[in-house]
């Protein structure tokens, strides 16, 4: 818009400076074209000034206008005295500019663009075949926006998926693809931040082979760099960055663990959808009946805990080839979320007697003294078994010593934290307990039933992490205690902004570490 | 018992309704009716405390509308 109202009001300008030379001795006409020309210009400096265009361009452009707008005047004013020639030389000028100039003229605020364009659809198939970067733009942003960050690299960048016919209903709209030069190929992993951190873009991974299908189906070797797996909602999961996953990934990896057993998680909740595709294969049947969520934060949890990495769809977990730990389900809630102490204590004992080796209870409710009570039995139970029992601390901003079964002695409760470790508004308190332990708890993008995503809020959302964590260090150290196993995320965790408030936040590359020593 | 207070959606473990009472109790409806369910609207309502004791929201006393 604002590059058409620059080549009006140079027009406009020019017109009025051609017709006060013409008319300077009459001088009401003189008047009125000077007053045309001083508005257009005064609008046409505007326009420039804010044009989007490097400030170097806006000067060489004001220059070049300015020699045109003398010239052009200068010119006419020789044949002021003979009105058919004047009038001939005007009809020419205009007819001049509707032809070529008025599109020159928007063109000469858009050259940069123009040029890049042309040059991205002659690489095309060169971008194809290279490891080029896939970013999606936050909506509302333009990808021109970033033109620093792109200058700067001398990259490149097309629309990544311009077949999309209903762009209303899907975000693919908003990915580009950018090709990154040789000379600057090395400073992959710092374009990568740089533009992370412009905060224009809500993910940017590798990008080795285009396709247009939706990610989850699409066998692509999408990868996000700075965790060496290829889940592409991974760009969704603020936790992995704040947990530092990519460290653990590679201390699994260059140590070549092997896990001494292969622990089973048990999310007692309301089930879990066992066909999910990102949950599917790591899914270990108790009974057929628990392989269903009609609510789906069961699913949501078991996504969390241990969502198949490295699959080319949705999310990860804690272990890059899965072969560490297993997820079940038993459903102890109901569709509405809701269940009684009886059937989760039934729960608790089943889970212990079918092998499960970390339990996580994404529940709860006000406690008493009987509860409590009831519940320690049922712990006592399951870690006379060897289970390790996770509890979500709850979501009232209280206490979490009134509230069962986080209170249960021996179990590790589980508060929630935000994006910048601060306490989650939400989440309860653990100062008041043995064993409380921090984890990401708000907008947790996990697995919802039917092969879906979503993102969720809850100290139910930070309990899984920290099971799916201890069912990895259970497979390295079976005989791990749920003392032990706290310690060591306690001692390995890091400052939350209320730590006292919330316990430390798991990291877990430095609690792996301190389980191998 | 009869409740007076403010409509209100929380968006924890997946999202449910809640009125905040106007002596600050935070009270969760296991059946709030849908004419009933817009952030901010003001109610009053008879209910009884719900048979549920534990769930996933582990926010507030569970309610049930009468």
């Amino acid at each position: 818009m604002l590059i058409y109202i620059y080549a009006i009001s140079f027009i406009v300008s020019l017109s009025g400076l051609i017709g006060w030379f013409y008319a300077e001795e009459h001088a009401k006409r003189t008047k009125a074209f000077s007053t045309i020309f001083l508005g257009g210009f005064f609008v046409y400096l505007f326009s420039l000034a804010f044009a989007e265009v490097a400030f170097e361009q806006k000067l060489w452009v004001l220059f070049r206008d300015l020699i045109v707008l003398g010239l052009t005047s200068q010119f006419f004013s020789f044949f002021k005295k003979n009105k058919a020639i004047f009038f001939g030389l005007l009809a020419i000028l205009y007819g001049f500019i509707g032809a070529k100039y008025f599109s020159f003229l928007t063109n000469s605020l858009n050259e940069k663009s123009k040029t890049e364009t042309t040059e991205n659809n002659s690489t095309i198939a060169a971008l194809a075949d290279n490891g080029e970067l896939l970013v999606e733009v936050k909506d509302g942003e333009q990808i021109i926006d970033l033109q620093s960050i792109i200058e700067k690299y001398n990259l490149k960048y097309q629309i990544a998926f311009p077949q999309i016919e209903n762009s209303d209903i899907t975000d693919l709209d908003d990915y580009y693809l950018i090709n990154i030069p040789d000379e600057w190929e090395g400073k992959r992993s710092v374009i990568v931040r740089a533009l992370n951190e412009s905060g224009l873009v809500d993910w940017v991974e590798n990008n080795e082979v285009l396709n247009v299908s939706p990610m989850r189906s699409n066998p692509t070797k999408i990868n996000r760099p700075s965790y060496g797996v290829n889940d592409p909602g991974l760009g969704n999961v603020w936790g992995f960055d704040k947990m530092q996953m990519s460290k653990l990934y590679q201390t699994i990896q260059t140590k070549k663990l092997k896990p001494k057993k292969k622990a089973l998680v048990v999310i007692l909740d309301t089930g879990v959808d066992a066909d999910h595709e990102d949950i599917k294969g790591n899914y270990k049947k108790i009974r057929a009946k628990y392989g269903i969520d009609q609510h789906g934060h069961g699913t949501h949890c078991a996504g969390i805990a241990a969502a198949v990495s490295n699959n080319k769809i949705g999310i990860a977990s804690f272990a890059p080839n899965n072969g560490f730990y297993k997820v079940s389900s038993i459903q102890v809630l109901s569709s509405s979320g809701s269940g009684t102490q009886q059937g989760i204590i039934k729960g608790i004992i089943e889970a212990a007697d079918n092998g499960g080796d970390v339990l996580s209870l994404s529940l709860g409710g006000r406690s008493t003294d009987s509860k409590q009570r009831a519940y320690k039995k049922a712990v006592d139970y399951a870690r006379s078994k060897g289970c390790i029992v996770v509890v979500a601390a709850g979501n009232s901003n209280m206490n979490a010593k009134d509230y069962a079964p986080a209170n249960t002695p021996g179990v590790i409760t589980v508060s929630a934290v935000d994006e910048v470790l601060n306490k989650a508004t939400f989440s309860n308190t653990i100062q008041d307990l043995k064993m409380g332990i921090a984890a990401p708890g708000v907008n947790v993008y996990s697995t919802i039933p039917n092969n879906g995503y979503d993102a969720w809020n809850g100290t139910s959302m930070a309990t899984p992490y920290v099971a799916g964590l201890l069912g990895l260090m259970k497979s390295i150290n079976p005989d791990l205690t749920t003392e032990e196993a706290y310690e060591v995320l306690k001692s390995t965790g890091i400052d939350s902004g209320s730590t006292e408030l919330t316990g430390k936040f798991i990291q877990p590359q430095k609690a792996l570490e301190s389980i191998l020593k | 018992m009869i409740i007076t207070g403010t409509v209100t959606r929380k968006s924890i473990a997946g999202g449910f309704w809640a009125i905040i009472g106007d002596d600050g109790q935070q009270w969760r409806p296991t059946n709030l009716p849908k004419s009933l369910q817009k952030d901010g609207k003001i109610v009053t309502v008879n209910a009884r405390l719900a048979e549920e004791d534990m769930s996933i929201f582990m926010w507030g006393t569970a309610i049930e509308i009468i």
